[in-house]
């Protein structure tokens, strides 16, 4: 869409409120609106248009004017500058100066004070020519304005002053802008004796120099710095120093532009024109602008907006009074129109409007009255015809009420004969109106017999049958037949006169569905009126009605024989299905004790790895116990020879009790050392054989490989042999050797037994033998660690890696849960085929959209992995990979059922390499409650 | 009806509201400054042109306007010395490099509706050359100088004309491209005959609008030039002979351009944000000419002193304000056969007056004597500030012995003298015609231009090797020969000392920020048709 297009859609959707509010106002308001629009108008075109323009041009003059003083003032300015710099040429070229120069600082001093009322204020500075300075004299005494503004030898003006060369520069100092003016100081000859340099600081009172020759107020600024100093003085006098210049200027003038802008000095509206003041080679360095107060033109626009407002405030109350003048005359007849017509639209049709006036209104209301009797008549009319249409919709719900043919017909009949006041109403019912000739039997007959007034009775439905060849005339020519005088045809006249008929006669087909079901015949006698084209239209209106209800009737009669044969036919075959029922049952609850069987073995498959394992496991120690115990009793044996020669060598029972004592502590030591082997053994036993030929213990060479083997050392020796007589000497040592037999052998037996205690103590933990099955909430590590414990033999080749989070304690079935953890570990184990890497991982599960939070434990092995094609398939009960019979196929079931028990999902993640198992458990159970 | 007339009246009213209404009381907004015309540019000089017919006058002001009246055969491409296409779209040369065909542009019509053809051409040559001719009248400025050599000029065809030269002459075709031999409307000339000066008629951009004498001179465009229009309608040449009022001028908007601004200005201009000041290379060279016809100066041990005593860092740091360089020959260093360091001389006052003592006790020079330095008091290119140069020479002069009075004239004047030979010294200089070395050192430094009255070589300096050196560079077409033997001829003139050789300035345009495209020619004239006035 173009753009025009779319600003005037908005501008169509904005107008759109206040056109349907005006147009839903009163007239009195339209008409008030419409003066006060027509008043204001033109008088607003006409007054901002000779406003914009007035305004206008003195806001362009004042702009021009502004311009126009920027290019004076910049001229002024840099005249100024030039003027600077001939006033330096012209100090230097004093031939008096160039006598003064070489005599030093005093006779200069002379010369510049002699030259000094033809000199601006400034700071001149006087160097050799050398660049080294002589003196510096300020002329007009303001000290404090030149201080800072000194140059130096070494600086471009004075070295450009030095190469004979006369300069006028804008120079950035730290006081802002500064004119230097630098002229070489030549003598007779035109060789170069010294240089002058004049300094002039382009300040406020530089500004106020340039403003006394302009008449307007100047800005005076460096570009760098973005702040500027004015002529513009406050309330009190004091200059406006510091005044920042803005951002979008201070740009507009680096691009070489001279933006005119308005801004507040000095809390008034200014006109500013700004430009640049460049250096030599063509760089800002300084801002110049000059300032018009704006207050006169703002003035004006006060005036021209006050007159304005004040000339739309008096034609609206000029419009104001004119429209409450007109709409008095004009509102008030259309006002009594107004109400007439509303009382009339409410139904008030008596209402006269009485509207005395000649004009248009009267003739309106002249009209209304004549509308209002025409509406009363045709009220009438619309009224009686109303209420037959009222009798023949309740004749209608009446048949609708009924569904039996017999009832049907006679409701039909009654209504009829009720509707039209008739002497008989009969309902011919038709059957196999098709190609055949249709076959006419009366369904339902009314009567209205002269002497007994108007009551309607119900006759015998023979009193219509003479009318039947009549019915079935119309039935065949589907054609409503309407005679007015029975007498007159003689067709009929036999006929009708047997039915009790003597005036008018109306026949009218009901169709439905392309079909004739029936025709109703009315009859009037001579004394009623005969039946109009209205009286069939109304009767027409009606059959269609009467056609559904007889059609629907007669359905009903079809569907109910038919229902009635149906109800037969199910009966009977409930009870064959209740046969087939029970007879499923059993085979259901065969099927589901095979299921259990199925689990059981599955279990008990599991429990007979299990077994294997423990059995395993237990008889590794009780082989080690038995040795153990055959060892110690042929110790036990051998202890007695060698105690009953130390019992004889040592005298006294307290030395005899020193003695055995020392040989238990070592012999304990000895036994709870490792066991030295090999060529340990062999280097020991050899120098242990030499000490105890050295001892003369007379000991046989076996007992020091004995003490080796049993770990003593020579020191231990050394201090038992010489603890007892020369002759003892073989005995305590053999005492000793047979002492820590019997302490490692009890040692051995110990571990043995721990071992076993251990095993006993994960079984029991891992059936939870002595517990009910009930959920606890429990560290699933200690499960799983039971399983590995239990499980420790097939485990034997494999490298189980434990990667275990710190986990909340989770509401399980523990001996459940633990048939989980050992089916999903056997599994892994015969992943990879005993042999490998099992990580068993876990971590916790924070709570998401769906799931609360859980524990995630994860058993991955490192096997060949399962196929895509069947993953979908291994927690199907019964599904198996292995060859019949070695597998129930239910172990992953299992483990599926124990876990949806407990709430929580299984999963499967598998590439070969990496087949990873998923239990996901809540750490919340389904009851909400957390365990 | 009655409806749509009223939404089309408020929408009218609504539309009058809203627009600015800037036809009432605005100042119309394509003026310039002054209140001429924006298509205008006002052009400062500091003289006015003497004649406009090309045939006559040698000022650069006179010149400066006939470039824009005139074309001639060919022409400079703006800004270079190269040579394109002018009048002439075609032309070749027999191989004795003597007889030169050239091919007129076709359809190119004078301003007074006279067709341009061979005719027309011959008969601006001719009635220069052929003293027989019935508008020959007298001396011709240039003629004699640069085209003498022309022996024939003839139309072979409507459009074609032949030019046969005594011998071959190398600068030949640069010869061509410059104002004395402009083809003139040949029926202007017979009607204004003596006249002709003051209602030139040519194919140029521009034509002659108006000219009050001293005052101004106003071209327009011609709308029917053959080559591109130029962007500007109307170009003013307002003389204002005070260079500070030229630059007041130009300060208050009432000219755009101002030629000749004086070096000391040049820093306001370089201050004024408004103004910018173009600098292109030097064309010239501005020199002290000895007249060697007169005694003492005909004694080139003299010259040589005096050469020793002219301090020209002081002239070109005071005077042009560094707007200059320092000459060490005749030819700037832009020009091609320019050799640096040929004429070095160093100041040395000290042995220049030692050596004029011992001249003058030998009795070869007076320096009792008091002797006369010309100087124009006019403002040249060149030579922005005359009487400074002068008096700046008198002081060193001065300081070496030699007493010296200063013959301030108008500049017509002091050519005059200077051409008759009148000066002991004069203050001169020269702007390159045409971009060859020849037109510097044939016309200042052959005996052929020492003519008194129209001589060129005021140093009336005759030597014969000089002279064999420079005809032989005329007749060579290899650049490389040529060049060599201007070295040649530069190395014995230097030895020599004709002149004192001083600077080569820097022209300064100075232009209004919203005048662009100022470009210079190597004749130091600004190529008008080629500024534009743009909108700032």
């Amino acid at each position: 869409m173009s753009r025009p297009g779319r600003w005037l859609r908005g501008l169509g959707a904005a107008l759109a409120w206040p056109v349907r509010r005006i147009a839903r106002a009163r007239l009195r308001t339209k008409l008030a609106l419409a003066l006060i629009v027509a008043a204001l108008l033109p008088m607003l075109v006409v007054a901002s248009l000779a406003s914009g323009v007035v305004l206008g041009s003195l806001d362009r003059g004042l702009q021009s004017d502004v311009q126009r003083q920027l290019d004076v003032g910049l001229n002024l300015t840099l005249r100024s500058v030039e003027r600077l710099g001939e006033d330096a040429v012209r100090l230097a070229a004093n031939p008096e100066l160039a006598d003064a120069v070489p005599r030093g600082a005093a006779p200069i001093h002379e010369v510049v004070a002699q030259r000094a009322a033809y000199l601006p204020s400034a700071l001149v500075q006087v160097l050799s020519r050398d660049g080294l300075p002589i003196t510096s004299e300020v002329i007009g005494g303001d000290e404090a304005r030149f201080s800072e503004l000194a140059v130096d030898g070494a600086s471009a003006t004075v070295a450009s002053a030095r190469d004979w060369a006369r300069r006028v520069q804008l120079e950035l100092s730290p006081k802002g802008v500064v004119v230097r003016a630098s002229a070489p100081v030549l003598d007779r000859q035109l060789s170069l004796v010294g240089v002058v340099v004049i300094s002039v600081p382009l300040d406020g009172a530089f500004a106020d120099g340039i403003k006394g020759a302009l008449g307007v107020d100047v800005l005076i600024g460096s570009l760098n710095a973005g702040v500027a100093t004015s002529t513009v003085r406050d309330a009190d006098g004091r200059r406006l120093s510091a005044l920042q210049v803005p951002t979008r200027v201070l740009a507009q003038v680096r691009e070489r532009r001279h933006p005119v802008v308005t801004q507040a000095i000095a809390g008034r509206e200014h006109a500013v024109a700004w430009t640049a003041l460049e250096d030599d080679r063509g760089r800002a360095v300084g801002l110049f602008a000059v300032a018009i107060d704006r207050r006169s033109l703002s003035q004006a626009q006060r005036v021209a907006f006050r007159s304005l407002a004040i000339g739309a405030a008096v034609a609206v109350a000029f419009a104001f009074v004119l429209a409450a003048a007109l709409t008095r005359r004009v509102g008030r007849p259309i006002a009594t129109l107004h109400r007439g017509a509303i009382a009339i639209a409410r139904g008030e049709l008596d209402q006269v409007i009485d509207v005395p006036a000649g004009d248009e209104i009267g003739d309106l209301a002249k009209a209304f009255t004549h509308m209002t009797a025409a509406l009363k008549e045709n009220q009438h009319r619309l009224a009686a015809r109303m209420r037959e249409m009222v009798a023949i919709q309740d004749a209608g719900r009446a048949m609708s009420s009924v569904i039996e043919f017999d009832q049907v017909s006679a409701k039909i009949v009654d209504a009829v004969a009720r509707v039209f006041d008739v002497r008989l109403c009969a309902l011919f019912a038709v059957t196999s109106a098709g190609r055949d000739e249709p076959r006419v039997t009366v369904a339902a007959a009314r009567v209205r017999k002269a002497e007994l007034s108007s009551a309607l009775i119900g006759v015998d439905p023979a009193d219509a049958a003479p009318l039947a060849p009549i019915a079935a005339q119309v039935a065949r020519l589907r054609a409503t037949l309407r005679v007015d005088d029975v007498i007159a045809d003689p067709r009929r006249k036999d006929a009708a006169l047997a039915a009790g008929v003597d005036g008018s006669l109306l026949a009218m087909p009901l169709e439905r569905k392309g079909a004739v079901v029936g025709v109703l015949v009315l009859g009037r006698t001579q004394r009623s009126r005969t039946f109009l084209e209205a009286d069939a239209n109304l009767l027409a209106t009606f059959a269609d009605q009467a056609a559904a209800a007889v059609e629907n009737a007669r359905l009903y009669a079809q569907v109910r024989d038919a229902s009635e044969e149906l109800e037969a036919k199910v009966r009977l075959r409930t009870a064959e299905l209740t046969a087939i029922n029970a007879e499923l049952g059993r085979a259901l609850s065969e099927l589901r004790d095979t299921q259990a069987q199925l689990v059981l073995s599955e279990r008990m498959a599991g429990l007979g790895l299990l077994v294997a394992g423990v059995a395993h496991e237990i008889n590794s120690p009780s082989a080690a116990i038995r040795g153990a115990v055959e060892g110690m009793t042929a110790a036990i044996g051998r202890l007695a020879v060698p105690m009953h020669t130390l019992a004889a060598v040592v005298p006294t029972a307290a030395a005899r009790a020193a003695l055995f004592a020392t040989v238990e502590e070592h012999a304990r030591r000895l036994a709870a050392e490792r066991m030295p082997t090999g060529a340990a053994v062999r280097r020991a036993a050899k120098e242990l054989r030499a000490r105890l030929v050295e001892l003369g213990a007379g000991a046989a060479p076996e007992l020091g490989t004995r003490l080796a083997e049993a770990g003593a050392e020579v020191a231990t020796v050394d201090a038992l042999v010489a603890a007892v007589p020369a002759s003892a000497a073989g005995a305590v040592l053999t005492y000793l050797v047979e002492l820590a037999e019997v302490h490692r052998a009890s040692l051995l037996i110990a571990n043995a037994i721990v071992r076993i205690q251990r095993i006993v103590g994960a079984l029991k933990t891992y059936s939870h033998l002595d517990e009910e099955p009930t959920r606890v909430a429990a560290d699933v590590h200690e499960g799983i660690e039971t399983t590995l414990t239990l499980m420790g033999y097939a485990l034997r080749d494999i490298t189980v890696v434990r990667r275990f989070a710190e986990l909340p304690a989770v509401p399980i079935f523990v001996d459940e849960l633990n048939q989980v953890w050992t089916n999903l570990i056997q599994n892994a184990v015969q992943a990879c085929a005993g042999r490998g890497t099992i990580t068993i991982e876990t971590t916790g599960a924070a709570a998401t959209a769906t799931d609360p939070a859980g524990v995630v434990v994860r058993i991955i092995d490192d096997g060949p992995g399962v196929p895509p094609e069947i993953q979908p398939r291994i927690f199907e009960p019964f599904f198996t990979t292995k060859p019949k019979g070695e597998g129930t196929g239910l172990g992953l079931g299992i483990v599926a059922q124990i876990v949806v028990k407990h709430g929580g999902r299984v999963a499967c993640d598998s590439v070969p390499g990496r087949t990873a198992f998923e239990v996901w458990l809540p750490t919340v159970t389904r009851g909400g409650a957390s365990a | 009806m009655t409806r749509a007339w009223l939404v089309f009246a408020c929408a009218l009213a609504l539309a009058a509201v809203g627009c600015d209404a800037s036809w009432l009381g605005a100042a119309p907004a394509d003026r310039g400054p002054g209140g001429l015309k924006a298509g205008t540019i006002v052009v400062a000089r500091p003289a006015d042109a003497t004649s406009l017919d090309p045939a006559r006058p040698s000022d650069n002001e006179s010149s400066e306007v006939i470039s824009q009246l005139y074309d001639t055969l060919v022409r400079y491409r703006p800004g270079t010395t190269e040579i394109e296409p002018g009048l002439a779209v075609a032309w070749e040369v027999d191989p004795a490099g003597r007889s030169w065909t050239f091919r007129l542009r076709p359809g190119v019509r004078f301003h007074d509706g006279t067709p341009l053809d061979a005719a027309a051409v011959v008969f601006s040559f001719e009635r220069q050359r052929d003293p027989q001719h019935p508008y020959h009248r007298g001396k011709f400025a240039y003629w004699e100088n640069a085209f003498k050599n022309i022996e024939r000029v003839e139309a072979v065809a409507p459009m074609i004309v032949r030019i046969t030269i005594s011998d071959r002459f190398a600068p030949f075709l640069a010869a061509m491209a410059t104002f004395p031999v402009s083809i003139v409307s040949p029926t202007a000339v017979a009607r204004f005959g003596d006249d002709f000066g003051d209602h030139p008629v040519g194919t140029g951009a521009y034509r002659l609008e108006r000219w009050t004498r001293g005052e101004r001179i106003v071209v327009v465009r011609n709308p029917d030039y053959w080559g591109p229009r130029p962007p500007i309608d109307r170009v003013v040449f307002e003389v204002i002979p005070d260079a500070r009022q030229r630059l007041i001028a130009l300060e208050s908007g009432a000219v755009d351009l101002a030629l000749a601004i004086l070096p000391g200005e040049s820093q306001f201009l370089d201050l004024h944000p408004g103004l910018t000041l173009h600098r292109p290379p030097a064309n010239n060279v501005t020199y002290l000419a000895m007249n060697c016809a007169r005694p003492p100066f005909d004694q080139p041990a003299v010259r040589q002193a005096l050469a020793q005593a002219i301090n020209k860092q002081a002239i070109v740091r005071l005077a042009y304000q560094g707007l200059a360089t320092a000459a060490d020959g005749p030819l700037p260093p832009s020009q091609w056969g320019y050799r640096a360091g040929l004429g070095a001389v160093r100041f040395d006052p000290a042995a220049a007056r030692a050596r004029l003592e011992k001249l003058a006790a030998e009795g070869a020079i007076d320096l009792a004597h008091t002797y006369k330095l010309y100087a124009p008091t006019t403002p040249r290119p060149y030579l922005p500030n005359p009487e400074q140069v002068a008096r700046i020479i008198r002081a060193n002069l001065e300081e070496v012995g030699l007493h010296v009075e200063l013959v301030l004239q108008p500049f017509a004047a002091t050519r005059q003298d200077t051409q008759a030979g009148r000066h002991d010294l004069a203050l001169a200089g020269w702007v390159g015609d045409n971009g060859d070395p020849d037109n510097y050192l044939y016309l200042m430094f052959d005996k052929d231009n020492t003519v008194p009255g129209i001589a060129r070589n005021i140093a009336f300096y005759r030597d014969d090797a000089v002279s064999t050196l420079l005809r032989r560079a005329q007749r060579v077409e290899d650049r490389g020969e040529r060049e060599q033997l201007y070295a040649e001829a530069q190395a014995r003139i230097a030895a020599d000392a004709p002149w004192v050789p001083l600077a080569h300035s820097q022209v300064t345009v100075a232009a209004r920020e919203d005048i662009t495209g100022v470009v210079v020619d190597p004749t130091g004239h600004v190529v008008y048709a080629g500024l534009k006035r743009v909108k700032r």
